[in-house]
């Protein structure tokens, strides 16, 4: 009995001690945050993945298009997705609306991994001039985001500036607070950037990104003094430069063009070499109908906004063929099919709004327009830089200073320069409507309507674009934040009216 | 619950009054017993206690009626009483497992009356071995609360799968179903206790599965639900949902058996949805475009000579049949079985089919001290699943789309600018691309056991579930959807494999002291899981030949590849005890120890432990003189508490991984990236649910009536949930945490009836069982949780878990006068910008503006009560079982009526839906206007889209016939039944869409929304064929 006594209790201890599986193990398929952070090769990865922020569909891969432009006066939506055509008549069946909710969303997904770069790369050793231009990039980037955020949701959007943890609730913050933000990042990422990259690098921001960039939102906070003396200095550094051709800019031959202060980089997703990098999908989504969506279109007061003024040889501004599509004499391929048969039914109706966007897309490729174009998106061009400093001129009284850089743009596409005597009101008319013509499609135009506060004349908006007939004052200048915040966040306050 | 095969006749009448004089009897509080009045007279009853076999039976209790007199039986069956006043006495003999018997003798002063009793044994549910986890126990043992279902009852019903078997059978068990063939269903124990998957843990035969694990049910011997904590203790982290335990079948000793069950049936949807046609279509989109000042489409102006109806260009009649073969046999030292089938299913939506090759072997040897055994289960199963969401499609696509449209690529019909919708052709969906699922599994379990002592048994365990599976998903060259063309052809090929390892040492103990009144069940051991599983898939897009359907034919462009490994590990130490004293008092306990790979380094690991205590009542000797509650035959009062956990998360979920290839381009070259993309939570820890239950068992007429209550209250607590975060803080997943309390109880009733009348039998169940869900505390700051379409189902402090948290339609405007007189107290309108035949919202808040601050709490999809019926008669050679079971007090968001009746957007609508027009002044539907107008007043986080969910289900109906023992006792005197079947008869419900009984694809904030993503449970018609030879 003993001896089967001591068999039981040799295999009951023999079992426990045998049988137990290692339960400390490692995750085999991803590194993780505590293991990573630690090399110069993490620091880069970091901040090319913050990059890779940009082409999300609501950064600037996708609805860009909507919220600064076809939301404006140059454009409205005929989509068939209600939601969609809804989004730019200012309405929604539910604030958690694609559009609404990925600009959001997409932002912040981009602050957080900004956030991660500027937390964690300071304490990487490894070369201290790569480590400051990585974390200069980082702030740049995530200055551009807040800047999105302010114009697009205002001051009642949380700032945030450090990795959050799970229980975070960010609070609303107020203007004065974002906007020292911003401009606190810009200023330390123009100390940081270099002037220029060699090949390899070419497209990351620079110090003349950085510092036009800053002119551009302290003009949009309307410090006209401020903004001038950074946009004058990105003028005297001397190394930058109109393109001769204005449509060359959204072309893949204008990629990174000596008029290109920013622009994001996309990819080619058909080829194997992209690896999962995307095209630019604004010219799918509101390019001409039949390759494209058409889901947002020029409105007929954009089109004759062109017809405003001629070239010097009698000819319609150049701007008009790079920007839209449309009925012209002499007729035109679009994307391999001439205008007139490919809108035949249209034309016969003559419905007004045959028109359509060309610009960003691949209209010289016959077939459909593919959702990823192999196109750059311009965020800062040169003549932006032309003509913010001549508005910031203006606008300070020295309207004749701002002429000549008025007509450093007028002068690209062989218009004649602006009539001398203009007053200051008269200047600042001519800067907005220089603006039209140069930046359709370009995510200007809802900024100009704010920073001139062209929403108080509602009559014209509505004359413009009928759309604006849904519009409602001190309501719809921004758009709402959506419910998922709302919801989870009690910290945050909702825009007004909505 | 199992039915009681034999008994005494009793009249439902005196069940009832008996039942309610139990009732009252337990509510006065006579548990207080009454001392009897003490005769002490010298006369004396002895005798012997013997089988209907006419072996003695040791422990009996015999009683002298209206005294509190009475004896035990010794090992010979002998009895004796003694000082007892002359007179003339009822004296019942009783003991566990058999029949009582009831005996009149007189006793006189001074002598020595004899009386023997004869006990017949009772083949019932009290003295069925019940496997509680490591543990065997008779059903009269045990203290927790356990349902059992046997494999008779199984097999009665010809379902073709385990839980449908359970369905209405167990109470507490909530069964969700789903009509895809192939699809096992959902199965929740008492409510939902967490934030996660409800699923309960599986062991079959000893092994530990995670899923349903999808048994051929003729392999199945039995099954026991573990509701509550004492019982499911044992299984202590994976344990919080309840455990499911299935034994399969063996041979038996003796002469060797065969058994063939077969069956073939057809199946069809039951309910249409009524919808308009091409002409009715057209009708209403032209107003709701007039009313929006805008031209009709052309296809609306003049809907031409197409009309397709998209349901029956969907539903289709679909064919069961199932083929089994089982031979078993034994010696007294061995036994084996071994069983094969094939169930053929294709579904009642087109396209989608399920086949299942089943073979398994269970064998066991005896040698000496030691015992080994194995139980093998290999099966293939092949799917061909739904694609997309046909059932949402059918009523998106309007009917003046032709199903097929030779001019497009891929030869579909879609939405065109004449015929605008956003639907997706579901025909083509389902017909062009493929989504076939093969798995290959193994499922075995391997024992030594060697007897130790008499009453000590070493036991190893080793289990093994390996699972090799693929997925295959092509599509065409084609185009479904407005817009929306597919222009390459692709394909997603994936392997998974999983393996799960199980290795347990138990040393179990089963012996009784004191001539057999002490009895002690016991065991202790370890338990320990190596769990991997991985996956390899492959994506190619562009296919030269389209024949081709393989990785290699594809193009390279624009390919990808993927694969993972996840490895899970948990070691724990148990143990349990079961200690019975008089066969009346009971006592369990069960502890365990758990340490796993999911938890964070200094939180892996968790003790949980359970104990339980119950009391035979009836076997007390003053119990038969309780009014009224002494004339049971059976009584039992048992509770239960205890702590178990929950580890139903992801791995890894305590780290925040870096995601690799997150890439961007610079001078045109791609550039690698990584970073952290979702926000972790390294504080993770175990879940913890404290499960609480008090009971009662009560066997009446001989037994022949047993009910069973119950009540039951889980309290969670650290939940685990995948808490949603504010975007804000820029996470791309919800990171886990422990987060919130929630409670559920309610009330259990089960009741077993067994008529007897020689060539007729009737045997009832009723199963009733009650379900409230409440959250105690939350996370985040105590904020809500959203889930569901617009976030419609909040789950907040002091609600129900999904609550439905909407706007309330208060009718529709008739005029522009009541516009303007839909004022606040300020006299301002709160609806401005409505017009005529718009809906008035309730301005809940007072504000004076209708917004998101108006919605209120109004009902949730958890049913209050559930409830089974069961009805099962034989007649000579004839059998007849009905099953009834309904779910009642809840309430359904119908997303597909929201779709149907929406009137802004691109869609068919339900027939005779007739919105508000100056002429109909209607005051359930709103106008129709197309676009944002409509839009902003129809609004998705309404009432308006709730329905009563309650329904009735005929779920069997079967009839079934035995042939005549001269026709089949050629064959080695078998026996032989044929049957129809006809499941899912009816169903009475007020409900409005094909199916109340939803399965989506589950997001458990948001159950009881009919997103359309389900599969209804079709009605079938089955005629089947059972040899037993």
């Amino acid at each position: 009995m003993r001896l089967r006594a001591l068999f039981a209790a040799v295999v009951l201890g023999a079992a426990i001690a045998g049988c137990q599986a290692d339960t400390d193990i490692t995750n085999p398929n991803q590194p993780d945050s505590q293991t990573f952070w630690k090399t110069q090769s993490d620091a880069l990865q970091g901040i090319n993945a913050t990059y890779n922020a940009l082409l999300r569909l609501g950064t600037f891969l996708r609805w860009q298009g909507f919220t600064y432009d076809i939301r404006s006066d140059i454009g409205y939506s005929p989509s068939p997705w209600t939601d969609l055509a809804n989004f730019n008549k200012f309405t929604f069946a539910t604030y958690d609306f694609d559009v609404n909710h990925d600009t959001w969303n997409d932002s912040y997904t981009l602050v957080f991994r900004a956030n991660q770069v500027i937390a964690n790369v300071p304490s990487i050793d490894m070369d201290a001039t790569l480590r400051d231009r990585i974390v200069g990039e980082a702030k740049f980037l995530r200055a551009l985001t807040y800047f999105h955020l302010m114009t697009l949701y205002g001051a009642h959007i949380p700032l945030i500036t450090a990795p959050p943890l799970p229980g975070d609730r960010p609070a609303s913050s107020d203007s004065a607070t974002v906007w020292a933000q911003i401009e606190q990042d810009l200023t330390d990422a123009k100390g940081a950037l270099p002037a220029s990259y060699d090949g390899a690098d070419l497209g990351r921001a620079t110090s003349g990104a950085a510092q036009a960039l800053l002119g551009k939102v302290l003009l949009q906070e309307r410090k006209w003094s401020a903004a001038a003396t950074e946009l004058q200095a990105v003028i005297q550094s001397g190394r930058y430069s109109l393109a001769a051709d204005y449509g060359s800019n959204f072309t893949p031959a204008g990629r990174n063009n000596s008029e290109s202060l920013f622009e994001v980089q996309v990819g080619d997703p058909t080829l194997a070499g992209s690896q999962g990098v995307p095209g630019l999908n604004i010219a799918k989504m509101i390019g001409a109908c039949g390759p494209g969506y058409c889901d947002g279109r020029p409105t007929p007061w954009f089109f004759a906004q062109f017809f405003k003024d001629s070239t010097v040889d009698g000819k319609v501004d150049p701007r008009l063929d790079a920007t839209l599509f449309w009925n012209k004499p002499g007729g035109e391929d679009v994307y391999g099919v001439p205008f007139a048969s490919r809108y035949a039914d249209a034309l016969a109706n003559h419905r007004p709004d045959t028109l359509y966007f060309k610009k960003y897309g691949e209209y010289w490729i016959p077939g459909d327009q593919s959702w990823d174009a192999n196109i750059d998106y311009k965020v800062l061009r040169y003549a932006d830089v032309l003509l913010m400093y001549a508005e910031a001129l203006n606008e300070q009284g020295q309207t004749d200073e701002a002429y000549p850089y008025v007509n450093q743009v007028r002068q690209r596409v062989n218009l004649k320069p602006l009539p001398t005597g203009l007053d200051q009101t008269g200047m600042r008319d001519a800067i907005l409507h220089e603006r039209l013509l140069e930046f359709g499609l370009e995510g200007q135009r809802w900024l100009d309507l704010g920073r001139q506060n062209l929403f108080a004349d509602l009559d014209a908006l509505k004359a413009h674009d009928p759309e604006f007939q849904f519009f409602t004052p001190n309501k719809s200048e921004l758009l709402p934040i959506p419910t998922a915040e709302i919801n989870l966040n009690p910290s945050i306050v909702q825009n007004p009216g909505w | 619950m199992v039915v009681p095969r034999h008994g005494r006749l009793a009249r439902a009448g005196t069940a009832v009054a008996t039942l309610l004089a139990t009732l009252l009897a337990l509510a006065a509080g006579a548990a207080v017993i009454a001392p009897a009045a003490h005769a002490q007279g010298t006369g004396r009853i002895t005798g012997t206690v013997r089988g209907s076999d006419g072996q003695p039976v040791a422990n009996a209790q015999v009683t002298v009626s209206g005294t509190s007199l009475s004896a035990i039986a010794n090992d010979s069956g002998r009895y004796t009483i003694g000082r007892i006043t002359p007179g003339t006495y009822a004296v019942r003999a009783q003991r566990i497992g058999y029949q009582s018997d009831t005996r009149t003798v007189t006793v006189t002063d001074g002598a020595v009356a004899a009386l023997d009793f004869q006990l017949t044994v009772l083949p019932v549910s009290l003295t069925a071995q019940v496997v509680v986890g490591y543990t065997t126990e008779k059903r009269r043992d045990i203290s927790g609360a356990v349902s059992s279902v046997s494999g008779s009852d199984i097999r009665d019903q010809k379902v073709p799968t385990l839980e449908q078997a359970l369905e209405g059978h167990v109470t507490g068990v909530h069964v969700a179903s789903s009509g895809e063939p192939g699809r096992p269903a959902q199965i929740v124990i008492r409510g939902q206790n967490g934030f996660g998957n409800p699923a309960p843990l599986y062991v079959v035969d000893g092994m530990y599965l995670t899923e349903n694990p999808n048994l051929n049910p003729d392999d199945i011997e039995s099954i026991e639900v573990l509701k509550d904590a004492s019982a499911a203790a044992q299984y202590g982290a994976q344990a919080s949902n309840g455990v499911i335990v299935i034994r399969t079948r063996r041979g038996h000793a003796g002469r060797n058996e065969v058994q063939a069950h077969l069956y073939y049936g057809v199946q069809d949807v039951p309910k249409r949805i009524d919808m308009m046609n091409a002409s009715q279509w057209a009708a209403l989109t032209q107003q709701a475009y007039t009313n929006a000042g805008l031209t009709p489409p052309a296809g609306a102006m003049d809907p031409g000579s197409v009309n397709t109806d998209w349901q029956d260009a969907v539903f289709q009649r679909g064919a069961i049949q199932d083929y089994n073969l089982q031979v078993s046999g034994g010696t007294p030292t061995a036994s084996w079985l071994v069983s094969g089938g094939v169930l053929d299913q294709s579904g009642t939506i087109i396209t989608t089919n399920f086949r299942r090759y089943s073979f398994r072997v269970n064998s066991s040897a005896r040698i000496g001290r030691l015992e080994v055994g194995e139980n093998t289960a290999l099966s293939q199963g092949r799917q061909q699943g739904l694609n997309g969401f046909p059932l949402i499609d059918v009523v998106r696509m309007v009917p003046t789309i032709p199903v097929h449209d030779p001019n497009n690529p891929g030869g579909y019909g879609f939405g065109t600018p004449d015929n605008p919708t956003y639907g997706t052709n579901p025909v083509g969906e389902l017909e062009a691309q493929t989504n076939n699922y093969r798995s290959n599994q193994v499922i075995g379990t391997a024992y030594g056991d060697v007897r130790i002592f008499d009453n000590l048994h070493y036991r190893l365990n080793l289990g093994l579930n390996y699972n090799d599976s693929s997925t295959v998903n092509w599509r065409s060259i084609d185009q479904l959807r407005y817009l929306s063309p597919n222009p390459f052809a692709t394909l997603t090929d994936a392997s998974a494999n999983g393996t799960s390892l199980l290795w347990e040492n138990l040393l179990n103990f089963d012996g009784s002291f004191g001539s057999g009144r002490h009895r002690l069940n016991a065991v202790v051991g370890t338990t320990s899981q190596k769990v991997d599983f991985s996956r390899l898939a492959a994506f190619r897009q562009g296919f030269s030949d389209e024949d081709l359907q393989q990785i290699d034919a594809g193009s390279t462009a624009g390919s990808s590849n993927s694969g993972f490994a996840v490895p899970f590990r948990t070691n724990a130490v148990l143990g349990r005890a079961n200690y019975t004293f008089l066969d009346r008092y009971l006592l369990s306990g069960s502890v365990r120890r758990d340490c796993s790979s999911r938890f964070s380094p200094g939180d892996r690991c968790g003790n949980f432990g359970a104990g339980s205590i119950g009391w035979v009542m009836s076997e007390e000797g003053f119990f038969h003189a309780i009014p009224g509650l002494g004339r049971a035959d059976f009584f039992k009062l048992r509770a239960s508490t205890g702590v178990l956990g929950d580890q139903n998360i992801g791995n890894f979920a305590y780290l925040a991984p870096i995601v690799s290839n997150v890439n961007y381009i610079f001078d045109g070259s791609v550039v690698a990236g990584a970073i952290q993309q979702s926000l972790a939570n390294p504080n993770l820890k175990w879940q913890r649910n404290r499960s609480s239950d008090v009971g009662l068992d009560l066997g009446l007429f001989g037994n022949a009536l047993s009910i069973t209550a119950d009540y039951y209250s889980n309290t969670s607590d650290q939940l685990l949930v995948s808490a949603p975060i504010p975007p804000s803080l820029g996470s791309s997943t919800n990171p886990t945490v422990n987060a919130g309390r929630v409670r559920n109880w309610g009330f259990e009733l089960g009741a077993s009836h067994h008529l007897d009348r020689g060539a007729f039998q009737l045997n009832t169940t009723l199963n009733l069982t009650t379900t409230r869900n409440k959250v105690l505390s939350l996370g985040n700051g105590g904020q809500p949780l959203f889930a569901g379409i617009s976030g419609v189902a909040r789950t907040a402090v002091g609600q129900p878990i999904g609550e439905f948290y909407v706007k309330h339609v208060a009718g529709i405007f008739q005029s522009q006068e009541e516009i303007d007189s839909y004022v606040d107290k300020d006299g301002n309108k709160i609806q401005p910008s409505a017009k005529p035949g718009d809906i008035r919202y309730a301005d809940l808040n007072g504000d004076g503006i209708i917004s998101d601050k108006d919605r209120y709490n109004a009902g949730n999809g958890i049913p209050k009560l559930q409830a089974g019926l069961f009805l099962d008669a034989r007649y000579h050679a004839f059998d007849v079982g009905v099953n009834l079971r309904g779910a009642y007090g809840y309430k359904i968001f119908n997303v597909v009526r929201w779709w149907t009746d929406r009137l802004d957007d691109l869609n068919n609508s339900r027939a005779g839906l007739t919105p508000w027009t100056p002429d109909n002044p209607s005051t359930t539907t709103p106008r129709a206007v197309y676009g944002p107008e409509g839009a902003a007043n129809g609004d998705v986080v309404s009432d308006r889209w709730l329905e009563n969910g309650n329904f009735t289900r005929i779920q069997n109906l079967i009839v079934g016939y035995t042939l005549p023992a001269r026709l089949t006792e050629r064959f080695n005197g078998g026996t032989a039944r044929v049957y129809v079947n006809i499941q899912n008869l009816h169903t009475f419900t007020q409900f409005t869409n094909w199916d109340p009984e939803i399965l989506g694809f589950g997001d458990p904030l948001a159950r009881g929304i009919d997103d359309g993503f389900i599969y209804p449970n079709p009605r079938s018609i089955t005629f089947g064929l059972d040899l037993h030879l």
